[in-house]
Formats: structure tokens, C-alpha cells, sequence
């Protein structure tokens, strides 16, 4: 009998040791931001501590700054995010925010011997990235700045009993598909010169969003090729003003023929969830 | 006549009941564009104006907004003036541009898109048929492959709003608000392997265009096209397209482009190759009107090409120069240099407003081909 105590409180100390809660920092706050505790919105100041569930909200014109870990996550204005998972388990890092308005952009360090799962909900998508810099928005438009992103589409957890999630209803809704959503550790089918970064990653992962390069996940669960971001910012400078019937039809005017008539993409619904997934070694 | 009106009703009350489930959208555009033209001398200067008007719906036809239907229907006016002669013309034009059944459904690990009326279809390389066009087209997107089917009709469109290569066989002096096209019956079947070393597209594509006038004559367009990234600094694109008329002559065009990013733009390096009339080729021509170069006399030959193009905030501009290197029987000549600027400002959201330069630049022979133009162009959307 003293045996089995004894090995359950070992296994319970074990157990216990092996996963714990992070904490998050505030490192930058501009303007109006606020996190949300109970039913009652308190302002957010440099230092400040975070933890799993807290909701934070920026106005117009204000900007922050959180330390997840070793990962940095800048908010813009009008932004909220949910902290749905923040957690080490043994040297493995737990990031899950919940982007529901706005757009966020992650840098997520190196750290040796250190695995890190960080992931970015909107309702429809799913990326993945390994070391990278990128900005995601709630439109799911997902611009890669350095390193590689993989994205597809979002299927919610099965046990979804989040209850942090607050729009679990929207998510709910939406019939959703993803191709390799799991992490693999599958070799590069790159062959680029970008297997050092992508050790991790495969096409079995989404696409692959490499630097400069940005893409978009529609509501249905369509995950678009990737546009070169300068590409994709002349056609929308060029294709904001246009009419119904040239909308959808690929720009030409930044593929090499301008006499074409200039057009915009279908317009979307902007709601919708991305998840992306990181890991770091 | 009760029969009549009882269907009337009946369609009315059918049509109302469709829709209001569903939210109802509409927007409009209102444009203007003038255009300053001159000859090789000056000497002949003239005045294009253009203001339209578009007004379209919008509205889904399930819950989930998969099925959905959209319309558009635009008036505008051109008026064109040569001051050396004194001479104007002035034309309406009426149109339906848009008035399309789609739909978006999941099929396996991809998804199938159903469009059914009249919409703008364009080509995987950009090259042969890219315009408005009544029709049917499936197509079926997964990740590492997208399958396009095509068939339609371009008999009912308006030549005057669609511009197309053979509208020149009948004389447009006398067209005003709605001038059918050129009868062809459009087919087309595109399919792309979009992982190719992981990202890059290789695509093939076939495209049909069988006559429905004697007038005109049969098409058949192969394609091959190649596209991607070139590391994280640039891309490519690169197509390859044999048209055959009436299975007798053969007609090429070949072009590539390459892109290197720069800080907020895109510099561009290309080439293209029409192929000229000779005892085996004819000169290419595409279906849709297609402005290669502003070189009146250009029938064929080789097209080299830069540009730089920069995109950053609300301002997009652009500068591109051509050479012009006509070859017609045999016969290899220099024959201009065309050049292009375009600055392109959203002042507001809702409101665009855009100036364009054009220039070709004539030697030789084509000396008196020269011509230059200045557009100013403005977009409000409400």
C-alpha cells in the first residue's frame, strides 16, 4: 500500500514538473490597451504579466507588445487576442492565441534544444512556421517576413471546451477541412536552400509561405497561392476601385501586361479563424 | 392573355421569395477617363472622353452563401475628337458586363467552383481569350492542383464593350449602345500542377474557338506555361502558346518574364515572340484584342522588355520600356521604342484617381507610326 502512495505521489510530482504554466509580458504599450478580467476591462501597462484566457483588446491608434516566452507578439490597433494556450511541457513551449479582430505580427526566436508549438486562431485556417516573422490579420491574410510559414486550413480541436474561446459558436459553423494540420517532422521537399529552416516543416504542413511572400485563407477553407507582397500590394492599391464584374480577375498590370484592364480579388467575408502552428527546436 | 399575366405573376412571386432570406448587396461605380492624343508631328491632336456608370447586386442564394448570384449593368459614352479636322464622334453604350449563378462546394481535399452566365473569363497565360463571355466554367482547386473547363458562347456579347480581334471585320461607324460580337463558340480545358519542386506551377492548357460564321474562321491554342518563385528574391513566368487556324497554318507566341524584388517593388525583365506572316506562320493573333505594343505597323517579331514597378501605401506607379524588333519575311528591322508610365493614387478609400503616359517612339519606317498620349483617369465607387 505504502508502495502504490509512493508511486503515485512520485508520479504526481513528475507529472506536475513536467507541465506548467507560463507567463506572458507586456514589454510595449501604446494608446489604449486593456485586458479583460472577469467582465471588467483593465488597462494594460508595460510589465504587466498575462496568463491563459486573458482577452486583450487595443483601441484605434494603439499598439503592444507581449513576450510569450521566448516569442514576441505585436498587436496592432483595434486588435483583440485571446491567450488560449500558454504552457511549457518539459522543453517543449505551448503557444494557442485566438486572433479575433485585428492583426498580429509574431516573431518566434531559436532557442537551442527548446520545441516551440505557437498557434494563431481565425476561424478557417491553419499555419505553420519554424523561426519566423510573420503578420496575420482577421481577414486570414498571412504575410511571411523571414523564415517559412506553413498555412492551411483550420479544423477546431474535437474536445473543443476551451472556455476561453468566447466565439466557439462562430467556429461552429463553419465547415472546415485541413490538410496536415498535425506537426511532422518529415524532411524539406523544398529544395530551395531553405531545409535548414523548414527541417521541421513539409507541404504536408499547408503551403509554404516563404519570405515576401503572402497568401490568403477563405472562409470556405481555400488556402490562395502565395502572392509576392509587393505584388499583392499593387493590386490592391490598383484594384480598390472597381467594378463587379472585373473583380476576381488576376491583375495584369503587375504581370507584365497593362493594357489589361485592372481588377481586384472576390470580396470575402472577413470572419474566420487562422491557427498557426510554430516550431522551434 | 390571362395565362400571361398569371405567369408573370407567378415569376414575380417566385423571384421575390427567393431572395429575401438572404442579405441583398449593392455598389456602383462611376468613371471618367480622358485621353490627349498626338500624332508623330503633333500636328494632329485629339481628345478621347469616356464617363460611365455601373451599378451591380449582389446576393446569396443558401445560408451558407455558397451558391450566389451577381449582376452588373453599366452605361457609357465615348466621344472621340480630332481637332486638325474638326471632325467628333459620340456613342453610347448599354451593357449587362456581369450576371453570374456561382457557386463554391467542397469536393475531397479540394474545392469545385461552378460559374453559369455572363462573366469575365481570362487564361491561364494571359494571352488568348481574357474578357467577358457567356458560358460554363467548372473548375476544381486542391493544393497541388487546379483543373479548369470552359465552354460558353460570344455571339450576344456587345463588341462595343468587349473588345475582341475579328470586331474589326465589320465596320463599327454605326455602332451605338449594343453591337454583337463575333459568333465563336468558346472551349477550353486548363490544368496545372501547382507543386513542382514543391512551388513552382507547370501548366497546360487547350483552348477551342469554333466559328458560327463563315466570316470567321477556326482556332486551336496549346499552351504550356511555367511559373514560380525564384528563391525569396524574384519570379518567373514563362508560357509557350501554338495556335493552328483552320488546322492549315501555325501561329506562335513565346514569352518570359523574370521579377526581382526590390524594397516596396518589382523591377522586370522580359521577352516575347509573335510570330509574323511567312510562307509556314501566320502572325499571331489572339481571340480577345490583345495591345502588344503601341506600334500601328508591328505584325510580328520580338519584344524585349523592362520595367520597374513600385506599390506602397496608397501609391502605385510604374514605368515600362519595349523594343520593338519587327521580322516579316525574313527580314529583321528595329522599329521603335515604346514606353509607359502609370501613377496610380487611392485618395480615399472609395476614390481612385490615376494619370497614364504612353509613347511609342517610330525609326526608320515606322517614323510616321509615332504616337503619344496622356490619359487621366478617375474611379468613385459608392
Amino acid at each position: 500500500m505504502k508502495k502504490i502512495r509512493f508511486l503515485l505521489i512520485a508520479f504526481l510530482i513528475s507529472a506536475g514538473a513536467g507541465l506548467y504554466a507560463a507567463d506572458a509580458s507586456v514589454t510595449f504599450v501604446s494608446g489604449k490597451v486593456e485586458v479583460q478580467r472577469g467582465t471588467k476591462w483593465v488597462p494594460l501597462q508595460k510589465g504587466d504579466t498575462l496568463a491563459k484566457s486573458d482577452t486583450i483588446s487595443t483601441g484605434f491608434q494603439s499598439e503592444a507588445k507581449i513576450k510569450l516566452m521566448d516569442s514576441v507578439l505585436y498587436l496592432g490597433p483595434v486588435t483583440r487576442i485571446t491567450l488560449e494556450e500558454l504552457a511549457t511541457k518539459g522543453n517543449t513551449d505551448n503557444v494557442n492565441v485566438y486572433l479575433k479582430t485585428g492583426a498580429a505580427r509574431s516573431q518566434v526566436k531559436h532557442v537551442d534544444n527548446k520545441r516551440v508549438n505557437y498557434q494563431v486562431h481565425t476561424a478557417v485556417a491553419v499555419a505553420s512556421c519554424r523561426g519566423t516573422d510573420w503578420i496575420i490579420d482577421s481577414n486570414n491574410v498571412i504575410s511571411c517576413l523571414e523564415g517559412i510559414v506553413a498555412v492551411s486550413a483550420y479544423t477546431p480541436p474535437s474536445n473543443d471546451n476551451d472556455e476561453a474561446s468566447e466565439d466557439s459558436d462562430e467556429k461552429d459553423g463553419k465547415d472546415k477541412s485541413k490538410d496536415g494540420e498535425e506537426e511532422t517532422d518529415s524532411d524539406d521537399e523544398d529544395g530551395d536552400g531553405d531545409s535548414e529552416e523548414a527541417a521541421s516543416l513539409s507541404s504536408d504542413d499547408g503551403i509554404l509561405l516563404t519570405a515576401n511572400y503572402t497568401l490568403q485563407v477563405s472562409d470556405d477553407g481555400v488556402v490562395s497561392a502565395p502572392v509576392n507582397t509587393v505584388v499583392k500590394n499593387a493590386n490592391s492599391i490598383i484594384t480598390s476601385v472597381t467594378t463587379a464584374a472585373t473583380q476576381g480577375v488576376v491583375n495584369p498590370a503587375v504581370t507584365g501586361t497593362p493594357e489589361n484592364p485592372v481588377v481586384k480579388p472576390p470580396v470575402t467575408e472577413q470572419t474566420g479563424t487562422v491557427i498557426v502552428t510554430l516550431e522551434l527546436n | 392573355m390571362k395565362k400571361t399575366k398569371k405567369t408573370f405573376i407567378a415569376l414575380t412571386l417566385l423571384f421575390s421569395f427567393s431572395f429575401p432570406s438572404f442579405a441583398l448587396s449593392w455598389s456602383g461605380v462611376i468613371d471618367n477617363t480622358t485621353k490627349f492624343t498626338e500624332n508623330h508631328d503633333f500636328s494632329e491632336p485629339g481628345l478621347e472622353q469616356s464617363n460611365g456608370v455601373y451599378l451591380s447586386l449582389r446576393t446569396p442564394l443558401s445560408k451558407k452563401g455558397s451558391l450566389v448570384f451577381d449582376a452588373e449593368a453599366l452605361y457609357k459614352y465615348n466621344l472621340k475628337c480630332a481637332f486638325k479636322t474638326n471632325t467628333s464622334s459620340f456613342k453610347n453604350i448599354v451593357d449587362c458586363d456581369l450576371f453570374r449563378l456561382s457557386g463554391l462546394w467542397k469536393l475531397g481535399n479540394g474545392t469545385l467552383n461552378f460559374n453559369a452566365g455572363r462573366f469575365f473569363v481570362n487564361d491561364s497565360n494571359g494571352i488568348v481569350y481574357n474578357q467577358i463571355s457567356d458560358g460554363l466554367l467548372l473548375s476544381y482547386t486542391a493544393r497541388k492542383i487546379d483543373l479548369k473547363f470552359y465552354a460558353g458562347y460570344t455571339g450576344l456579347l456587345n463588341r462595343m464593350n468587349v473588345s475582341m480581334t475579328e470586331n474589326a471585320l465589320v465596320s463599327e461607324e454605326n455602332d451605338n449602345f449594343y453591337r454583337l460580337c463575333p459568333q465563336y463558340i468558346p472551349v477550353s480545358i486548363d490544368f496545372s500542377y501547382k507543386s513542382l519542386f514543391n512551388k513552382h506551377t507547370l501548366g497546360i492548357q487547350g483552348e477551342a474557338f469554333f466559328p458560327l460564321s463563315e466570316k470567321l474562321t477556326q482556332k486551336t491554342y496549346g499552351s504550356l506555361y511555367l511559373k514560380g518563385p525564384v528563391a525569396n528574391f524574384g519570379s518567373y513566368d514563362a508560357s509557350f502558346t501554338l495556335g493552328v487556324v483552320k488546322f492549315e497554318k501555325i501561329m506562335l507566341d513565346a514569352k518570359a518574364d523574370f521579377n526581382y524584388f526590390v524594397s516596396n517593388g518589382m523591377i522586370t525583365a522580359g521577352l516575347e515572340y509573335l510570330s509574323s506572316a511567312s510562307d509556314s506562320m501566320l502572325a499571331f493573333t489572339s481571340i480577345t484584342s490583345r495591345t502588344v505594343t503601341n506600334d500601328s505597323l508591328f505584325a510580328g517579331g520580338i519584344i524585349p522588355k523592362v520595367a520597374y514597378m513600385y506599390a506602397k501605401g496608397k501609391l502605385y506607379a510604374s514605368v515600362t520600356g519595349k523594343g520593338i524588333i519587327a521580322m516579316s519575311d525574313n527580314n529583321t528591322k528595329f522599329h521603335g521604342i515604346d514606353a509607359s508610365g502609370t501613377v496610380v493614387i487611392n485618395v480615399f478609400s472609395d476614390l481612385q484617381i490615376s494619370g497614364i503616359l504612353d509613347a511609342f517612339i517610330g525609326f526608320y519606317e515606322a517614323k510616321n507610326a509615332s504616337n503619344y498620349a496622356a490619359t487621366l483617369k478617375a474611379a468613385l465607387q459608392f
